[in-house]
């Protein structure tokens, strides 16, 4: 009866009704919305803080050059996520003319380093870790020709992969999918330079929009990862090389990095007058401002709503009570209890508490999106790579535009704020502490050859077991038989050999009275490989010897067994155990580029008492 | 046949200034059939007494007995449902309903258990309410019509006490006489005990009996 009475007087007294739902429904709407935009703006200065990629970069200063030395000193500090860096390599080059797609001649191998560089040019090489960073091509300059299936953002991380300059193609009719020689000038190896030859696969050519220049301003480009291990192994903190970059772009953790990053940096040695670090997030600066602004008014809104639109609610719901008041006192009079009238008016307010404060709800959700996506068309659309970014031109101001910040753009919604950082990849820079361990897996297929590399009878036809490679920074900490000072100490000790550590149960553990280590061999599929040792070259397992060198040509590495591993957590069983400099060569070497993986210097870390 | 005794009943009101005896030690008993006028200045305590006996309040002192039955020990908001009907000079119809659910409000309130409709429509018109008004909102009728709605109102769930707080104050004299005359008849023809606070001299006289009121002491005359 009490619910019926409170429908019919709702029914019945349509402008109060109206009214007062209309007033609990605008200052909700209003609460929400600015509520929501509000924890919008919160949500969206998080999200742009951990999405947003901050850059500093090393550029050069009038005149000078950037090393790769100077990388060296950036990377010692733990404020560092990723690394990209494009390298002038002055002294590596695709020759022209035959040697272009043969290794030299054995018998012709010209002697003399002078001779080499009489070869015909064919082309420069730059490595880069990330062609899409690389100016020409983030800038549009350069683009990948059509029908060439790759895109610059997808030319990431893999190995032994060329992307070649129109013109190099044209003029010796090069195209995706040939087979291209790299010819290396190793420095400090004699004094008289050693020369090495490598193949590489073509998987992109590039055109440029301006073809004024001269060809040799075209160059072929390459991985860093790739270049780094053709180059003897120079890891970047070791190198001494004057090899010129164009220029390196560092991933900090975040905008208070940068501080530090340099401080570091400059206590390393970094010559700052010959050099510079420079930190343009201004977009990041932008939005930031932009959306506190945003933040600043959604919280007046909502304080404002909250303290007078409370204060007229409460006014207007004593007022409802009051005008009933005769309306109570006659209830009273024909018998309702007291509570019977303050349970109909509770009902009556009720119902439009929940009409209006749903519908508020709802609406101030539209609102707020509405509100947000007005946010995005607008202001933040403008924000986004700040106009003067956006204007500057590439090639003049350099130091100044950060790779990044033309493509970051930031959408702002109640639930879903994104910001659409490119989706670039970074070979990321794990820098374990004194107290913790690197590490990284492959699994390769290995075969067994007999003691001091001379294959054992039968190996041709050999078959090959999948095993998995665990790389660590610090084999010592994993328990091996043979400490790393302990191999290092022996008068066999190599430091171009790779050594690895099987487990105490494997068969191919080291025994007593044993004189030579016992090798392995790494194929980098299951197909079969040729491997050449001291000159005499042996086919294992599968199709028939195609070519030979001088060197390991085909995707085969041996490894000594130094010792054993104790099974753990990281490695046991038919697991190989190794150092990670180690596996950074034995990945040269292959020239892994199986689909999808991709080179990581160290995979991931974990702290060394894990492994207790 | 008697029916509601008041004995020796006070009432005060606590003010800022301090206690109001509005009710003093007042006396009195009401039978069935017959016409009561309360008389007496403004201010002289008579709507506090219909209150009482109402039952909307308790006296300080004494007790009123519906029945011989106390009101203290009853429950009152049921007594008021089902036995007493009230009549006020402001009429206090509710402006949302028309004229028949007003009437037909009290009926719901008392738990009628016949048609409250018809019943509704039957007091209506003994009241002179026209059928084709029963569906007008109860605003758009006139004084004298509203405190007949009123009337009608009150005496639906079939009460035997009707209490009217200064029914015709706001009426011209020839609708007050109208309410008088309704309200006679329910007495004389129906056997209602009808309870009537006035200071009209006119609608006294119609009264079977008067009492005055005078400072908080109620008298017979
Ligand atoms: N709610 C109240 N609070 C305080 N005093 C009141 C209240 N109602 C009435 N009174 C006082 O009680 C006395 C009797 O009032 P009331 O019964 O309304 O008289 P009447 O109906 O005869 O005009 C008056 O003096 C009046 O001022
Ligand atoms: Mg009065």
């Amino acid at each position: 009866m009490l619910i019926k009475f409170a429908f019919r007087n709702l029914r019945r007294l349509p402008w109060r009704t109206v009214l007062y739902s209309s007033a609990v429904f605008l200052v909700i709407l209003a609460m929400t919305a600015s509520l929501l935009v509000l924890c919008a703006c919160e949500n969206a200065r998080t999200t742009l803080e951990e999405e947003y990629m901050f850059v500093a970069s090393l550029v050069h200063r009038p005149n000078t050059n950037v090393y790769m030395s100077d990388v060296g000193l950036c990377t010692q500090g733990n404020e560092i996520l990723g690394i990209n860096l494009a390298m002038a390599e002055g002294q590596a080059v695709i020759p022209g003319g035959v040697h272009m797609t043969e290794y030299p001649d054995e018998d012709n191998m010209p002697s003399e380093p002078s001779a080499l560089y009489m070869e015909p040019f064919g082309c420069n090489l730059f490595a880069v870790e990330n062609l899409s960073m690389v100016y020409p091509f983030f800038t549009g300059e350069y683009t990948i020709r059509e029908g060439t299936g790759l895109t610059a953002e997808g030319y990431t991380g893999e190995r032994a992969e060329l992307v070649i300059p129109w013109w190099l193609a044209d003029q010796y009719g090069i195209g995706v999918g040939d087979t291209v020689m790299r010819r290396y000038n190793h420095y400090g190896h004699n004094n008289n330079g050693h020369y090495s030859y490598r193949e590489c696969t073509v998987v992109g050519i590039y055109e440029a929009k301006n073809k004024s220049a001269s060809p040799d301003s075209y160059p072929a480009y390459m991985t860093v990862g790739r270049a780094e291990r053709d180059y003897d192994n120079f890891f970047i903190p070791r190198t001494v090389t004057p090899i010129v970059l164009d220029r390196v772009d560092f991933v900090l953790r975040g905008r208070d990095s940068f501080g530090t990053f340099v401080k570091t940096a400059e206590a390393n040695g970094l010559a700052l007058d010959r050099v510079d670090l420079v930190f343009n997030n201004a977009t990041y600066d932008t939005l930031l401002a932009e959306l506190d602004s945003i933040r600043t008014v959604a919280l007046f809104v909502f304080l404002t709503v909250l303290t007078v639109g409370l204060g007229v609610l409460i006014f207007f719901t004593v007022l409802l009570c009051h005008t009933r008041e005769r309306e109570r006192r006659l209830l009273v009079s024909l018998g309702m209890t007291r509570g019977g009238v303050c349970r109909m008016l509770a009902w009556e307010l009720a119902v439009m508490l929940l009409v209006a404060v749903t519908l508020g709800l709802g609406v101030g959700y539209l609102a707020a999106e509405g509100v947000c996506s007005y946010v995005n068309g607008s202001v933040l659309a403008r924000a986004s790579a700040s106009q003067r970014v956006r204007n500057l031109s590439s090639d003049e101001a350099f130091d100044e535009t950060m790779p990044l910040e033309k493509r970051i753009e930031l959408s702002v919604s109640v639930f879903d704020t994104t910001v659409s950082a490119s989706a670039l990849y970074f070979n990321s820079m794990c820098l374990p502490d004194e107290n913790e361990l690197g590490i990284s897996r492959l699994t390769l297929p290995f075969i067994e050859t007999g003691e001091n590399g001379y294959p054992r009878e039968g190996i041709e036809n050999g078959v090959w077991h999948p095993t998995t490679i665990v790389a660590v920074t610090d084999p010592d900490a994993v328990g091996v038989s043979v400490s790393t000072e302990a191999l290092r100490a022996r008068a066999d000790y190599n430091p171009y050999s790779i050594y690895m550590y099987v487990s105490e149960s494997s068969p191919f553990a080291p025994k007593d009275g044993d004189d030579g280590l016992l090798r392995l061999y790494f194929g980098k599929d299951m197909q079969g490989c040729v491997s050449v040792v001291d000159d005499f070259a042996i086919r294992l397992g599968g199709e028939p010897l195609v070519r030979y060198g001088r060197e390991n040509v085909a995707g085969i590495v041996a490894a000594y067994v130094i010792g054993t591993y104790r099974d753990n957590a990281l490695c046991s069983g038919e697991d190989v155990l190794i150092c990670m400099e180690d596996y950074h060569d034995m990945f040269e070497a292959l020239s892994v580029d199986f689909g999808g993986f991709r080179f990581e210097r160290i995979g991931h870390i974990i702290n060394k008492e894990e492994l207790q | 046949m008697k029916i509601l005794d008041l004995n020796g009943i006070s009432y005060d009101y606590t003010t800022k200034a301090g206690k109001v005896h509005a009710l003093k030690e007042a006396t009195a008993s009401f039978e069935t059939g017959v016409v009561y006028a309360i008389v007496g200045r403004s201010g002289s305590g008579k709507s506090t007494l219909m209150s009482l006996m109402a039952g909307l309040d308790v006296p300080r002192d004494g007790d009123v007995r519906y029945r011989g039955e106390s009101l203290l020990s009853m429950d009152r908001d049921r007594y008021r449902r089902e036995h007493v009907g009230m009549i006020f000079q402001s009429y206090y119809l509710l402006p949302q309903l028309t004229a028949v659910e007003n009437v037909e409000l009290s009926l719901e309130l008392a738990n009628y258990r016949g048609n409250k409709r018809a019943r509704a429509e039957e007091m209506l018109t003994l009241v002179g309410i026209r059928r084709e008004q029963f569906r007008k909102r109860s605003t758009q009728f006139s004084g004298g019509e509203q405190q007949r709605i009123a009337v009608a109102r009150a005496i639906a769930a079939d009460p035997e006490l009707i209490l009217a707080d200064e029914p015709t104050g706001n009426l011209d004299n020839e609708n007050s006489m109208n309410i008088v005359e309704i309200l006679t008849e329910l007495a004389h023809r129906y056997g209602k005990c009808v309870i009537i606070i006035t200071h009209a001299a006119e609608v006294a006289e119609r009264a079977d009996r008067v009492l005055r009121m005078d400072d908080g002491y109620l008298r017979a005359e």
